[in-house]
């Protein structure tokens, strides 16, 4: 059982505040490249750039969500360390 | 930029500086990416965590890293692209930028030449004049004198020759551009994959903590700490858990497909039932009786797709929905109900059962869905959690009334409340949906209730507790039966020795005894009757000190004779 095992709170929270900064990184930069109208100066490959970028933000988004719920649920794990007790309730704001 | 003379618009447009910029910050994203990537694998919790979560996250973080690695190849593939496209393009504009300028000078030089060419032909009519004014003079000896310019014709035919190659060096560049596009288009279409990634990491979250896919994920998650590790305090996250205990893959429990693709399932979910009782009898009641029902449920669902398969395979309809009624039921009856149905022919009776074994498949996984998860999560934090749930909206006020008389020492009463909102919220309207459909449907849900086993031992039939003319099918007749009789004699029951083990077996044994048919249903071939009587007698030495009663309502036959008439006069008047 993890919580009766063992955890290192310091370490874990360690890891969890790195996954967030990844997470807010990979957030923000799912926003980053955009390509205006035109800058190709052709239809069909306006469209494949389009759908790339449609594609690879809702990616971004994804993997920023994913490494944030990891980084909440390692917190989760090193509050329920505190709380010790199996049927306690630990509330993790996701996204530090 | 104007292209005249060469076209009415810029042939080879775009701006490469733009896509020069879009690649370097692709460039840079997939560096950050190499660093997220980096820092997950560096992020393993082996030796601060471990156990069941820790394997978890070990998998999902795995896993997350190969993501961030395929959208850093993905990002990498589509800067390059884009780079090499803006070279191109650029090659391209620099080409056609030369033809215009070629094409603009050849266009002077037509000009020219074409202005040339317009002298030389005056100087000749000029010279032509002036010869013929002299011979009219007597001079004939006058000639032309020769055009001493230069040749404004040759000049022509070679700035044309110029204005085509402009031409083609324009074709050149604008071919080159196309299949620079086509390359950078085959390249990026090849690096998008819209979605795939991240359905699969989110799918494998929803095995971690439960976490819905629809609309990310709420910026709070609520933890209940359990001794197999963390469960998101959702009704998802606790489904998620009681899929895993139960050994029951999500995806693949698909009632649409019929009993024999269901089978393993619905026994692992009736089991875990058994499992939940067998851990706390004391306490979940609805558990130990959803189990012996199982029983009961299994035996109909094999005899319903029994005689389903039997009619495709060419069995008399009407022998083998006889089959499905209890000897006892009155002749007449088993006429009128077996005569409806074979009236409408064995392709449309054989399609009727099918829907009803689909129905009914679908509405074991609603009660599972609706109460199975809500066991863990009372067995794992009590009343605090089933508080948490309903202020969450995760849970019906009814199931809460029912967690909290149960805590409150009520169990009876709270898991009677639990079975009450089963029965009347959960699958009410299905067994409405059975009863209403069809001709068929109708008489197998009277033939249901002429059946009426109880789900325990040697319990009041329907037939006994309702009467003949109730319909198991409808909430009121149900409940009566369920409430006056087979909860009190499952009550009783569940104290006897061998209760605890009858609800503890494999649910096919509990089924076996049950079945009303000797075909299997599928590929299995034909059940075999095994002993499993054992418990069976020694319910019938006990049954008159078991069964308990409860006073009946006088009205009550003529209720259920009112709604009886109504329901066959609207069967039987469209038969």
């Amino acid at each position: 059982v993890d919580v009766d095992v063992g955890i290192e709170p310091e370490a874990v929270g360690a890891v969890a505040e790195r996954l967030d900064r990844m997470a807010t990184l990979v957030e923000a930069q799912g926003r980053a490249p955009r390509l205006e109208a035109g800058d190709l100066g052709h239809p069909g490959a306006a469209v494949a750039a389009t759908a790339f970028e449609t594609a690879w933000r809702q990616e971004a988004e994804a993997l920023a969500i994913d490494l944030a719920v990891v980084a909440a649920y390692l917190r989760a794990a090193t509050d329920a360390l505190v709380e010790a007790d199996a049927g306690s309730i630990v509330r993790v704001e996701v996204g530090g | 930029m104007d292209f005249s003379p060469l076209a009415d618009v810029d042939p080879v447009p775009g701006d490469p500086a733009a896509v020069h910029r879009w690649s370097s910050a692709a460039t840079a994203v997939a560096d950050d990416l190499a660093e997220a990537r980096t820092h997950v694998e560096r992020s393993s919790v082996a030796g601060i965590m471990v156990g069941l979560a820790a394997d978890r996250f070990e998998e999902t973080r795995a896993e997350t890293g190969e993501a961030a690695g395929a959208a850093e190849i993905r990002l990498d593939e589509a800067a390059g692209a884009a780079r090499r496209y803006a070279d191109a393009l650029e090659e391209a504009q620099d080409q056609a930028r030369e033809a215009l300028r070629r094409a603009r000078d050849a266009e002077a030089r037509i000009a020219a030449a074409t202005a040339g060419i317009a002298a030389m032909r005056r100087h000749a009519l000029t010279e032509a004049r002036r010869v013929e004014r002299l011979a009219a003079a007597g001079d004939e000896t006058a000639r032309p004198r020769p055009w001493e310019g230069p040749d404004h014709h040759a000049l022509l035919a070679e700035a044309d020759g110029e204005m085509a190659a402009a031409r083609a060096l324009l074709d050149v560049a604008v071919a080159a551009r196309d299949a620079a596009a086509q390359t950078f288009t085959s390249t990026l279409v090849a690096a998008t994959a819209p979605g795939r990634v991240a359905r699969s990491l989110v799918t494998r979250f929803l095995g971690l903590v439960g976490v819905g896919v629809g609309g990310g994920v709420d910026r709070q998650l609520e933890f209940v700490v359990t001794d197999g590790g963390l469960v998101v305090n959702t009704r998802q996250g606790w489904q998620q858990e009681a899929y895993r205990l139960a050994g029951i893959a999500p995806d693949e429990w698909r009632p649409e497909l019929g009993l024999h693709a269901n089978a393993a399932t619905a026994r692992n979910a009736w089991d875990l039932y058994g499992e939940l009782y067998g851990k706390d009898p004391d306490t979940f009641l609805w558990a130990g009786m959803a189990k012996l029902a199982g029983g009961t449920f299994y035996a109909g669902f094999q005899d319903l797709a029994a005689a389903r398969t039997a009619i495709e395979r060419g069995e008399d309809v009407g022998e083998v929905l006889r089959r499905l009624l209890p000897p006892t039921t009155p002749t007449w009856v088993v006429n009128q109900l077996v005569g409806l149905a074979v009236a409408r022919g064995s392709e449309h009776v054989a399609g009727e059962l099918a829907w009803v074994e689909r129905q009914f498949l679908h509405m074991q996984r609603d009660i599972f869905d609706d109460l199975a998860w809500q066991h863990l999560a009372y067995r794992e934090g009590g009343l605090p959690v089933m508080d948490a749930l309903r202020e969450g909206g995760q849970i019906h006020d009814s199931h809460h009334l029912g967690w909290t008389l149960i805590d409150e020492g009520r169990v009876s009463a709270g898991n009677a409340e639990l079975l009450h909102h089963e029965q009347r919220h959960v699958i009410g309207a299905s067994y409405d949906d059975v009863r209403e459909r069809s001709t068929v449907t109708w008489a197998l849900t009277e033939g249901m209730g002429l059946v009426g086993q109880s789900p325990v031992p040697e319990g009041e039939t329907f037939t006994e507790t309702v009467g003949w003319r109730a319909n198991v099918s409808v909430f009121e007749d149900r409940w009566e039966w369920i409430e006056s009789t087979m909860y009190p004699e499952y009550l009783d029951f569940r104290e006897q020795p061998y209760g605890s083990e009858l609800i503890a077996a494999p649910v096919e044994r509990l089924a076996e005894p049950q079945r009303l048919l000797p075909w299997g249903y599928g590929p299995r071939g034909p059940r075999s009757d095994t002993a499993s009587g054992t418990w069976k007698r020694r319910a019938q030495r006990d049954r008159a000190t078991r069964r308990r009663r409860l006073p009946r309502d006088p009205a009550r036959g003529v209720r259920q004779a009112r709604r009886g008439r109504r329901r066959r006069a609207k069967h039987l008047g469209s038969a």
